[in-house]
């Protein structure tokens, strides 16, 4: 993890360094292993066979254990130097757990299927996190995630995912007839603004800034030849309407939950692909998607490619992401808030590998202002800014492999495509 | 018979499959772990060639 003095924190994306959980607790086992089998040679009985031989082994012993011993404690410290995050996370703190099993009647008011209030519970959590800065408000937002399940007594927890979390509340809410997806319907096709291809992630960013604050749900696509080749952009605006009930717009918090439980069902992610449809999108031309809080989270379940198309590569502001299989040679650069709740609604927290970079910063917020100014389009495109002058050897490698990818393309057209529902 | 001399070369070729994938895990870090791991390794190997060489 790099820390620089513009107050970015950054992971991945270096090939040099890449550090899996998994295989450092697999190390650290074997050595455990090991320790044990060394032991088990120097039981009182064991000195009736080769008494000599294992007077000399016993006299090694303690040096050779110490030795393993560091060596585990060093996995350890690598793990939570490299991972710490994540260490923290998996320290499962369950505040939220804790809070409704000392207060019972919060089970009760979303057991009862009192919709407004469910809302309101789920919201009360979100809430809570805001009273906790950076990483603490992120574990939080996790951990609302892990127990909502267990919350509304519907589903059990998978204990590392938004889904299970998403599922039960819109299997909660559905059947009242909330969080259909319906139909999206497309409500104007135009041409977008004439382009040249981006030359820093704040022209990105800047883009999707100006896509979100459509007055219609907008979706706006760029296309890019070089020859015979095309490359598309794919601008995938966030969530729009904050209120839990479904509205005209495809892009609202309903859709968002729908998104994570079911990340085709949603409208908003119809949209998207529709979109691409209509613009002519081929299996073969490439595609870079980009998106910002529930946009991001619909680009990247289209980067994994499960939809057919090429992706290039993915750029994502404040989305929750880390639930997502990407492949492994694809660029992603994923820009989070640690005081912005939104990406810690994954549940996890984005891997440590070589294309894969998240960049973080902490949104300085004044006292008595609300935390959800960190989710603010703008303060990520100031993120922005700071990442594209990062010398950090992973941001330097991912912002270049991004920028890279319009090399010797020219613009051809922009489109923007409007929805309802 | 060398019983105890087989025993810790084979814990040793046992402590063999700690060294790091370098797909999961590279950098500084896996390859100082992997350093400390190769020395103590080559102990255990030695110790038992001693042990063996001493029955």
């Amino acid at each position: 993890m790099s820390a620089s003095s513009s107050g970015l924190i950054s992971w991945g994306g270096d090939p040099r360094i890449v550090a899996t959980r998994s295989e450092i607790d697999r190390a650290s086992a074997l050595i455990g292993l090991a320790q044990s089998r060394l032991l088990g040679e120097v039981q009182p009985f064991d000195f009736l066979v080769e008494p000599i031989a294992r007077i000399v082994f016993a006299t090694h012993l303690p040096e050779l254990l110490f030795r393993l011993e560091r060596l585990k404690w060093a996995c350890g410290e690598a793990s939570d130097a490299y991972l710490s995050t994540e260490a923290r996370v998996a320290q499962r703190v369950h505040w939220l757990s804790q809070m409704i099993a000392q207060h019972p009647w919060l089970e009760k008011i979303v057991t009862q299927g009192n919709v407004e209030k469910a809302g309101v519970a789920t919201l009360a959590g979100i809430v809570a996190t805001q009273f906790f800065a950076g990483n603490v408000s992120k574990m939080m937002a996790r951990e609302l995630v892990d127990v909502y399940p267990a919350l509304t007594g519907l589903t059990s927890s998978s204990g590392d995912s938004s889904e299970a979390g998403a599922r039960a509340l819109q299997k909660q809410l559905q059947p009242l007839g909330l969080l259909n997806a319906g139909q999206v319907h497309l409500i104007a096709e135009q041409a977008g603004p004439n382009y040249t291809p981006p030359q820093s992630v704040s022209g990105i960013a800047q883009r999707l800034q100006k896509v979100h604050r459509q007055n219609e749900a907008t979706i706006l696509i760029e296309q890019y030849k070089q020859g015979k080749e095309k490359l598309y952009v794919v601008y995938v605006p966030g969530t729009r309407d904050k209120t839990i009930l479904p509205t005209g717009d495809p892009f609202d918090l309903s859709n968002g939950v729908a998104l994570l439980a079911k990340p085709d069902s949603a409208a908003s992610h119809q949209a998207v692909l529709d979109a691409m449809k209509r613009d002519g999108i081929k299996t073969t031309d490439n595609i870079l998607m980009v998106g910002y809080s529930q946009g991001g989270t619909i680009a990247a379940d289209i980067a994994t490619g499960h939809h057919k198309f090429k992706p290039i590569g993915l750029v994502t502001f404040g989305a929750p992401i880390a639930q997502f299989d990407l492949p492994a040679r694809l660029p992603v650069l994923s820009v989070e808030h640690t005081n912005d709740i939104v990406p810690a609604l994954s549940g996890a927290v984005n891997p440590l590998t070589t294309n894969w970079l998240t960049v973080e910063r902490e949104v300085p917020v004044q006292l008595g202002e609300s935390h959800l100014r960190a989710h603010g389009i703008s303060e990520y495109v100031s993120t922005a800014g700071q990442i594209d002058s990062d010398s950090t050897a992973g941001v330097q490698r991912i912002r270049e492999r991004i920028l890279g990818s319009f090399e010797n393309y020219k613009f051809v057209e922009s489109t923007k495509f409007e929805y309802s529902r | 018979m060398h019983v105890l001399a087989i025993t810790i070369q084979e814990i040793a070729v046992g402590l063999g499959a700690a060294r790091p994938d370098q797909t999961l895990w590279r950098g500084d870090a896996s390859r100082a772990f992997e350093n400390n791991l190769e020395s103590i390794i080559s102990e255990l190997i030695s110790l038992g060639q001693q042990l063996a060489g001493q029955s």
